[in-house]
């Protein structure tokens, strides 16, 4: 099934682009768009939140970079969650007439997510560069981590799809879900001013340990999460990936007919 | 390319009433009342169908028409038996097949030829071709959402042929075209068949049937009920209705 991915990698950018095109033909900034609402919030959150959380951070300073970096993933969770739990749905057209691989649509419908995560990474380079007057070199694995982190959400919005052909409420449900494991990663305030019951639950959140890798690559090593953090996070998105692939195999048939 | 139907059923889930949201769903599970039942599209389909013929499919709404076309083109896999098609492509024709309605005409003719397995570069050759054959050379750069039904039609169905398919499935996308595109259509179906493809047509329109097809299906209920010479099988669907 991945193999047959790779094989189909031209098919695939030319519907990653054919999304792009179709959702930014008719609108005045085009793909500017999906930095505006990153750059936005944080800015925002920046000016609201920076008297509160500034002082509590590791090394008192880069608080506009330390939310940029957790908006950046948070909102690939948000808009890859939903693209991939609707991209059956808003592909029916096509595959209900034309013989096509389970796994094109929502894989596709993520690689336009992880396309604004990376675009997103330029003005986390601005917000450093302009807080620390330099960027660390292990800012170049940052993408990296991103693919980890893209193909949990990938799984996750498979296993929603699934879901989704029998319960429609399903999307509304995932909505709350979204906002309360973006409530539960340390987007805003450091993951250092939460102690006990508190942190064990932060922490079981990988989005939070995927964030806190991140800041460890982009602003400073002492947010790494510690090697057995990483290493439940790491095969915990094996276990979604894997049993969403497998699911989606399955009931594949199911969700045709609830097209 | 012959195409060989063993012993095949497709059998959909159907929710048992309308149900669409998790609380209705726990309703019923706590009320232990069956959630969804079977209902068989087909039921234990056997055939054969050799190359270089033109075969009808009639029935009534709902006989299973469609579903047997889409079960030949593997876009449903089937729930028991097994669909051997020794061709390199089966491609299906039916309204509004694949289009995306923000993309041109000329961008649809690239993502449409390369979900039906013809490379990008080869589609971006024979795009000019299929916009002249489908009369619309002056909308290549046209979202299609403004097309009409027949435009949509004749694109469709353009793309499709120019791939040059060895099973082509049309699903009722002929009637809605004018004369011309009529006459056209059927002249390009005649080369393909004198080539050795096999071409699957379903419609209600048993005139297009009659002139075009040797061989008809006559599906009920998702039962075979006939197979055989168009004529004997056209008549015993119209004495089906009185």
């Amino acid at each position: 099934m991945i193999r047959d991915l790779i094989l189909e990698y031209d098919l695939i950018w030319l519907l990653a682009r054919r999304e792009l095109i179709a959702r930014y033909r008719r609108s005045f900034l085009g793909l500017a768009w999906s930095l505006i609402t990153p750059i936005a919030t944080s800015l925002v959150l920046y000016f609201v939140l920076s008297s509160v959380f500034k002082s509590k951070l590791a090394d008192g300073s880069g608080y506009a970079a330390f939310l940029m970096s957790g908006i950046l993933v948070i909102n690939h969770l948000n808009q890859g969650g939903s693209a991939v739990g609707y991209s059956f749905t808003a592909n029916a057209g096509i595959i209900t007439k034309v013989r096509t691989q389970s796994l094109i649509f929502p894989f596709v419908a993520v690689v336009g997510s992880f396309i604004n995560f990376l675009l997103g990474m330029i003005p986390l380079i601005l917000f450093i560069l302009f807080e620390s007057k330099s960027l660390p070199f292990t800012f170049i694995f940052i993408p990296f981590v991103g693919l980890f982190i893209t193909i949990l959400i990938l799984g996750i919005g498979i296993h929603v799809t699934i879901l989704a052909s029998r319960f429609q409420d399903i999307h509304g449900i995932m909505g709350i879900i979204y906002n309360i494991l973006g409530y539960a990663t340390p987007i805003i305030y450091p993951l250092s001013i939460t102690d006990g019951v508190v942190r064990k639950i932060i922490l079981l959140n990988p989005f939070t340990n995927y964030v806190e890798f991140i800041r460890g690559l982009a602003i400073d090593s002492s947010y790494y999460p510690s090697l057995s953090w990483t290493l439940y996070t790491l095969i915990l998105t094996m276990i979604v990936i894997s049993t969403a692939i497998w699911r989606l195999k399955r009931s594949y048939l199911l969700i045709i007919e609830s097209l | 390319m012959t195409i060989i139907l063993n012993q095949v059923s497709l059998s959909y889930s159907i929710p048992t009433e309308s149900r669409n949201s998790l609380k209705d769903t726990l309703i019923a599970v706590t009320q232990r009342k069956k959630l969804y039942e079977k209902r068989l599209a087909l039921n234990n389909i056997s055939m054969i169908l050799p190359p270089g013929e033109t075969v009808g499919i009639i029935g009534r709404n709902g006989a299973g028409k469609s579903s047997l076309l889409k079960l030949i083109a593997g876009i449903l896999p089937p729930s028991l038996g097994e669909v051997q098609t020794k061709g390199k492509l089966a491609a299906m024709v039916e309204l509004g097949a694949g289009f995306h309605p923000e993309l041109t005409a000329y961008e649809n003719i690239l993502v449409y030829g390369r979900l039906l397995g013809t490379e990008i570069e080869v589609m971006q050759d024979n795009a000019d071709e299929i916009l002249k054959w489908a009369n619309l050379e002056e909308q290549k750069n046209t979202p299609v959402r403004t097309f009409s039904s027949g435009m949509l039609a004749r694109l469709g169905f353009a793309i499709a042929t120019n791939q040059n398919p060895d099973i082509l499935l049309i699903d009722e996308v002929l009637s809605v075209g004018d004369q011309e595109f009529a006459e056209k259509s059927r002249r390009r179906m005649d080369e393909m068949m004198s080539t050795g493809r096999t071409i699957l047509l379903a419609s209600h329109d048993l005139a297009t049937i009659r002139e075009v097809c040797k061989k008809t299906i006559f599906l009920e209920k998702g039962n075979l009920r006939a197979f055989g010479n168009t004529r004997d099988v056209t008549t015993e669907y119209e004495i089906s209705f009185t």
